[in-house]
């Protein structure tokens, strides 16, 4: 399949100035409109890794391509034209007084005119169903919405690469769905998301691909599926594929069925084409 | 600095000096550094200081942020009075040179004299402030205040205070990347100053957040049950301790019977040479 290339990672390093080495020989390729999750245990290097994309942090060695450009000699300022950035905690990034501004903020940052940005933010209050809460102060908005206020005045600055820290941490069952479903809208809008999480579920439910990371460097990389039924590497992971999985993986012992889903599974098992 | 408490542990006498002694010391220091108008005695504590605290944390007192302070403020000090303060009449002679500046005239023999007496005082303080910081863990530090008498509650507070100094400064790099992130612009002063509204709301919220979390939980595990709680450990003061203390209460005592017989050895008005400065008693 030929799939674009939006971010290029050749050979990256990351130390510390405390000496701890958090990225060994990273070797990436992210594609243009896939929903990639990045997952490993807490230490593991997801979030260092996701900080170099945007300049945040600079690679120690090693070279990270945007859109076939250099992040090395560009601002912060400068790639987030490119690479937007949604932190884990909401708190840290909302400070208007209105869900408005909060969204032309990084507009008016990129120095658009007032009809653009008009446009734009009439645009992204309709996608991310915002009307009723424009007035109100984001602070005092519930967890959840302020996350999805985060995201909207983020996605707004139209990004290519949209990185989502830790989505789901504190959403409940609501709130993590109308984020994948939010995830799966950008991406057919055409933009490229990356997923930092923890949440097994939430990933093999809306990710193209997966990214394992253990100990500084990526062990393992592929589909949903492919991942998570390799129980040998998760394990060295410390991670714990879904429960759905598991169950195939199980069945996958004594049956020639790899890949299943929900549906799937329960098509296999009523068809009786199992032998246990 | 990563570590803002600036507590460097170790195994010292200083460390196991009790804090309450520490801090009679630093008293001791700071009222004997002003006795005197001559750079002696000040000059004495600061070398005995310096000496105090090679022996508690060795080579990691040059890396000390108060160590630096007290080099920086050599400079500006010394060359500043020596340049504005308004009591220099002679001007100093460099080699049969005199220097002068636009505005604020010649190099005098007064402001460097005037300076020199207040950088030796301030940092002969700040040098037993550099012991004591070094040497105290925050906890024997509230420990101590306890001891003194000051309210539980108030300790408590303070040492909160300490510990939320780090978590402050690294929740604001995460904002200030958050905000980077979403192309707060980063070219010049003036963008740098308009940045600073974006870092200070989510900073002030997360902090009354955090505040109004943590009374919350110190409740539920019964604070403020009693005015008075039991503690782990229990400081003694030691022999040493006390001959410390009589030591330096003894100096004090001679210094202020001195002062009182002798005057303050001021020799600002008999200043001809630069030699002049380090006399102990005028011509």
């Amino acid at each position: 399949m030929n799939k674009e290339v939006v971010a290029h990672i050749e050979n990256l390093e990351h130390t510390y100035s405390s000496g701890h080495k958090a990225l060994i020989d990273i070797n990436l390729d992210i594609y243009k409109q896939e929903i990639t999750a990045i997952i490993g245990q807490n230490g593991s290097g997801k979030t260092t890794l996701s900080k170099h994309f945007n300049g945040l942090l600079r690679p120690t060695a090693g070279k990270i391509f945007v859109n076939g450009k250099d992040v090395a000699s560009r601002r912060v300022s400068e790639m987030a034209r490119e690479v937007g950035y949604v932190f884990q905690n909401p708190n840290y990034q909302l400070f208007c007084p209105t869900v408005l501004e909060e969204i032309r903020f990084g507009l008016k940052n990129l120095k658009l005119s007032d009809e653009e940005i008009k446009a734009r933010s009439r645009e992204v209050i309709e996608e991310f169903d915002l009307r009723g809460m424009v007035k109100k102060q984001p602070v005092t908005l519930s967890s959840g919405s302020k996350k999805i206020v985060a995201l909207a005045s983020v996605y707004a600055m139209d990004p290519e690469i949209l990185f989502l820290d830790e989505p789901t941490t504190g959403q409940d069952q609501y709130g993590k769905t109308k984020l994948g479903l939010l995830s799966r809208k950008m991406k057919q809008l055409g933009k490229t998301i990356i997923i930092i999480s923890h949440d097994m579920d939430f990933v093999a439910e809306y990710a193209d691909r997966v990214i394992v990371m253990n100990e500084s460097r990526v062990i393992l990389d592929g589909t949903p599926a492919d991942v998570f039924s390799n129980e040998e590497v998760m394990k060295t992971a410390h991670i714990m594929p879904p429960q759905i999985y598991a169950i195939g993986n199980h069945i996958h012992a004594v049956s020639s069925e790899t890949r299943l889903s929900v549906m799937e599974l329960a098509k296999v098992l009523a068809e009786g084409d199992y032998c246990l | 600095m990563s570590d803002m408490s600036m507590y460097i542990p170790g195994n010292s006498f200083f460390h196991k000096c009790d804090a309450k002694v520490k801090m009679l010391l630093l008293v001791i220091v700071s009222i004997m550094a002003f006795l005197f108008h001559s750079p002696y005695l000040s000059g004495f504590l600061l070398i005995v200081g310096a000496v105090f605290n090679y022996i508690s944390i060795g080579n990691r007192m040059f890396k000390h942020m108060l160590t630096r302070m007290i080099i920086i403020m050599m400079f500006f000090l010394i060359i500043l009075h020596g340049f504005v303060n308004p009591r220099g009449e002679t001007p100093a002679s460099f080699f049969g040179q005199e220097i002068s500046l636009p505005f604020f005239g010649a190099y005098t023999y007064e402001g460097f004299y005037l300076g020199l007496v207040f950088w030796l005082r301030l940092s002969s303080i700040i040098m037993m402030a550099e012991l004591f910081i070094s040497t105290t863990s925050p906890s024997d530090l509230i420990h101590g205040l306890h001891k003194l008498g000051v309210p539980y509650n108030f300790c408590f507070m303070v040492s909160m205070s300490l510990q939320l100094i780090p978590i402050s400064v690294r929740e604001a790099q995460i904002i200030n990347s958050a905000q980077r992130a979403r192309g707060l612009p980063e070219k010049s002063i003036v963008d740098r100053f308009k940045g600073l509204l974006p870092m200070f709301v989510p900073l002030v919220v997360s902090s009354l957040e955090r505040m109004e979390r943590t009374s919350m939980a110190l409740e539920c595990r019964g604070f403020g049950n009693t005015n008075n709680p039991t503690s782990m450990s229990d400081i003694v003061i030691r022999k040493s301790d006390i001959a410390l203390m009589v030591i330096t209460l003894l100096l004090l005592v001679a210094c202020v019977i001195i002062r009182i017989r002798f005057g303050s050895f001021d020799m600002t008005d008999h200043l001809t040479s630069w030699a002049d400065c380090f006399r102990l008693v005028a011509r």
